[in-house]
């Protein structure tokens, strides 16, 4: 189980604006195992999503990227850009934070799902339609057909977020990160979003990164974990670790406050089930 | 859907009401007397007092305001819009229909020249944003907002007709006569598309839906025309639509510039001899057009964004 | 804030001309070489010489003095018409926000089919109904524009209506007036400062087009759009009469546009313009 997928090292990333330098992720090294999650945990704005962004070569062209990220014997950060786009989608795929935005307005469900199709493989139309019906049929959404002649806006947040995890899926990725997939989503909804990743983890064994800052998700599906701040990683073990064993000042204070919380929250319960 | 198209015909109503009755007000409020005006345009050698008291009855100058204002209206809607005043033999209706095509051609042709330039070049500052095709052309931008169109006018003139001898300077009839004046009236216009389509691409570009084409790894082109640049056009195609009338308004300096027998030389001429009922009419003719395309495109706008033809249903 | 304007150098710069263009325009009898209405048939279509800097024009009359008494009319019509758009607009504004209810409702309507009209048309109109005068000139423009100003200043007033400080001040018990002008109207002068620095290189582009079509500045008064009319006649003979009052117009207009740019940038530093 120990072979490692995407091998990180030395990454930096900062950004060019109006002649100034800003760096937003410092000097940064991780690895993912195959089959495991990994969780990155962090506020807004810590460069959580910048790393990730950074190593799928999906930052503007005023962003330097420097460092290495290896991945199945390649370096991301020096592949051409054609080379990459191939890689995104069929071999790393990602689900991203607002489901309602991030699907074009204009075109159907079904268009978007089949220029997916389109762009990695060479499958005719009739196949394609074959698949997008199973990839629905996978992440349990009734009337497949219909849903697929739909706008987005005229789908729910959770539904369209499953399709986005099911059409990241569909490639059969080596690799599925998920950016803060459940922040849009209200309560009921996130819970369903996270089942749904626990079951790809079980029943695929897909390597995954997990990115939030909510530490109820990711002690929920993450085996290991990363702590961000300002661009910097400055914690790493466990759920179990973090939480009691923090190395790093802000884990422990991030920590300390979600103890708290839970406490109450297991007091007002009257009895310790929650998420924990 | 027909719910809300029927609903945005009936609310374009009283804007006409209100533009039709400014146009109303605009005629009576000329300091001449309608009834001695009247009179001098049947050539009547003396006008006295009971001749215009006479006139007045006639024309029903005496009857209260909005009965004449509903008078006038069902005679602009029969098609009547009254006679010239410098030349009584012709009718206004007859003037504008005879103005009305050279001056449908000239926007015409600036409108197929604005399409053709400002989409392409628009698109292509915003994909090579900050390339030196595009600070060129955002400078050039820039110059051409600050220059009035007439000047514009009379540097082609000078440049294309008078130096190089290529094409007539002014007058109409063929084609080559068209080129000058159209290239001049879409200056302006090609300069506030190419911003419009440019910004517009720039923010879509921005969106979500275009990280998570590139999430999925859509091909950059497949990108930039099949959802980028058709977001765009969605908001371009409506906000050019709607300035058609502007067009044909736009067109009244460079046909005085060019001396191009259309609506705009009429008015300008009109103006010069108080020729009020034509100048009137020119106006409520624009005022209208002017809600009519609103309306149009408003529908067409509906109709074509799925989002939006879910809320009118 | 004037320190950020300092230091925002295209700011600095265009107002650093446009106040030498007015003080040349203001200064222009003592400055300008020669009678700018002096005919001199002989001397006609002259090229640049030191008696005349910039040629003479089709009656032999000294383009430059002309350009410089030029500024007058064009500068300060438009100056004129921004006072006079930004004053009635700022009043209704004023009012409609301030008061709201039934005298708000009342203006907005007017001002919504105010800019339902096609501006170019209206001002052709109003000059039309007017008479060729430059005064009519100078009330068609405001009063095509004024409604753009009531609206902006309206919104500007109704989200500092129910602010603390206006608030705490009738609490006190200021008088409305006291209020409208000390504290509401300054609060929204950023806006205005630079819509109407975007606008004045509209209003100098419509004047001079009017004088240029006949219906603004008569003949022999020395405007430029008036002065480009005149050139327009000669064009084959002496084309270069028509470059200099063309030039001027635009550099004029891009200085004033480019302040706006620029006041925008100085006032509100977040906001990037592309």
């Amino acid at each position: 189980m120990s072979n490692v997928i995407l091998n990180v090292k030395n990454l930096q990333v900062s950004v060019q604006e109006r002649g100034k330098s800003y760096t937003l992720v410092y000097d940064s090294d991780f690895c993912v195992n195959e089959g495991e999650c990994l969780g990155i945990l962090g506020e807004s704005g810590s460069g959580k999503s910048m790393t990730v962004k950074s190593i799928m070569g999906l930052l503007d062209t005023n962003f330097k990227v420097t460092g290495e990220a290896w991945f199945h014997g390649k370096d991301l950060l020096k592949e051409s850009k054609e080379s990459l786009r191939n890689i995104r989608g069929s071999k790393i795929a990602m689900v991203l934070q607002n489901p309602m935005t991030s699907f074009d307005p204009l075109c159907r469900i079904s268009s978007q799902i089949a220029e997916t199709f389109q762009a990695h493989t060479d499958w005719d139309a009739e196949k394609i339609r074959e698949k997008s019906i199973e990839l629905l049929e996978q992440m349990q959404i009734r009337e497949p057909l219909e849903v697929l002649q739909k706008y987005p806006h005229q789908l729910s947040g959770g539904m369209i977020q499953r399709i986005m995890v099911g059409i990241a899926l569909s490639m059969e990725p080596d690799l599925l990160v998920a950016d803060e997939p459940t922040t849009a989503l209200d309560a009921i909804t996130q819970h369903e979003v996270l089942k749904a990743f626990r079951e790809i983890k079980r029943e695929k064994k897909t390597s995954m990164i997990f990115i939030t800052h909510d530490l109820g998700a990711i002690s929920y599906v993450a085996d290991r974990i990363l702590v961000m701040n300002q661009g910097r990683i400055v914690d790493e073990g466990s759920f179990h670790d973090i939480l009691r064993h923090a190395k790093d000042p802000y884990t422990r204070m991030l920590a300390e406050k979600k103890c708290a919380v839970m406490e109450q929250y297991r007091r007002v319960l009257g009895k310790g089930r929650g998420m924990l | 859907m027909k719910q809300y198209i029927m609903k945005r015909i009936l609310l374009t109503i009283p804007l006409l009401i209100c533009i039709s009755f400014v146009c109303f007000v605009f005629i009576n409020l000329i300091p001449s007397d309608p009834a001695e005006v009247a009179l001098r345009v049947r050539q009547v050698p003396v006008i006295t007092d009971e001749a215009i008291a006479e006139v007045r009855e006639e024309l029903g100058l005496d009857k209260p305001y909005l009965v004449r204002y509903a008078g006038w209206v069902a005679d602009c809607l029969r098609g009547d819009f009254g006679i010239s005043y410098t030349n009584p033999s012709r009718t206004v209706a007859g003037e504008l229909a005879r103005c009305l095509p050279a001056t449908l051609q000239l926007a015409g042709t600036s409108l197929i020249l604005v399409i053709l330039l400002s989409l392409p070049i628009g698109f292509l500052c915003a994909v090579y944003r900050n390339s030196w095709f595009d600070k060129i052309i955002r400078m050039l931008v820039f110059m051409t907002t600050a220059m009035p169109a007439y000047w514009i006018g009379l540097l082609l003139m000078w440049l294309v007709a008078i130096k190089l001898d290529l094409l007539p300077t002014s007058g109409s009839g063929t084609f080559s006569h068209l080129i000058l004046p159209a290239v001049t009236v879409s200056f302006t216009y090609i300069s506030t598309y190419i911003r419009l389509i440019r910004n517009n691409m720039l923010e879509n570009m921005k969106q979500d839906y275009v990280l998570y084409a590139n999430v999925r790894g859509i091909p950059q082109k497949k990108i930039l025309i099949g959802h980028i640049l058709r977001n765009s056009l969605h908001t371009c195609f409506v906000a050019i639509g709607m300035s058609i009338p502007q067009l044909i308004a736009g067109t009244i300096v460079v046909e005085n510039v060019f001396a191009w027998p259309g609506l705009g030389t009429l008015c300008i001429t009109s103006i010069f001899n108080r020729d009020y009922p034509v100048i009137q009419t020119y106006v409520l003719l624009i005022g209208v057009l002017f809600v009519v395309f609103n309306l149009i495109f408003d529908i067409l706008q509906t109709v074509a964004d799925p989002r939006l033809r879910k809320e009118a249903s | 804030m004037f320190k950020r304007f300092l230091h925002n150098k295209t700011a600095v710069i265009t107002t650093a001309l446009i106040l030498a263009i007015a003080v040349l325009g203001i200064l222009a009898p003592w400055i300008a070489p020669n009678d700018p209405y002096e005919n001199d048939i002989i001397n006609k279509f002259a090229a640049f010489s030191l008696e005349y800097p910039l040629g003479t024009d089709h009656l032999g009359r000294c383009v430059l003095s002309r350009m410089l008494f030029g500024i007058r009319p064009t500068l300060g019509l438009a100056a004129l018409t921004m006072i006079g758009t930004i004053g009635l607009g700022a009043l209704m504004g004023l009012l409609a926000g301030h008061f709201g209810g039934i005298v708000d409702e009342v203006i907005m309507r007017v001002v919504d089919v105010m800019l339902s009209f096609p501006s170019q048309i209206m001002v052709f109109a109003v000059v039309a109904l007017l008479g060729i005068d430059v005064r009519n000139v100078i009330l068609a423009n405001v009063f095509i524009k004024w409604a753009w100003y009531a609206r902006m200043i309206r919104t500007g007033v109704v989200q500092y209506r129910d602010r603390n400080f206006v608030l705490f001040s009738r609490c006190v018990g200021m008088p409305e007036h006291f209020i409208l002008f000390r504290h509401l109207l300054p609060s929204i002068a950023a806006d205005l400062a630079v819509l109407s620095s975007l606008d004045i290189g509209w209003a100098i582009i419509n004047i001079s087009t009017l004088s240029f079509l006949g219906l603004g500045v008569q003949a022999p008064i020395p405007e430029w759009g008036a002065m480009l009319n005149e050139a327009k006649n000669v064009l084959t003979t002496n084309p270069v009469q028509m470059l200099t009052p063309g030039i001027a117009i635009v550099a004029v207009v891009t200085a004033f546009n480019l302040l706006g740019d620029a006041l925008r940038d100085v006032l509100d530093p977040k906001e990037t313009q592309v």
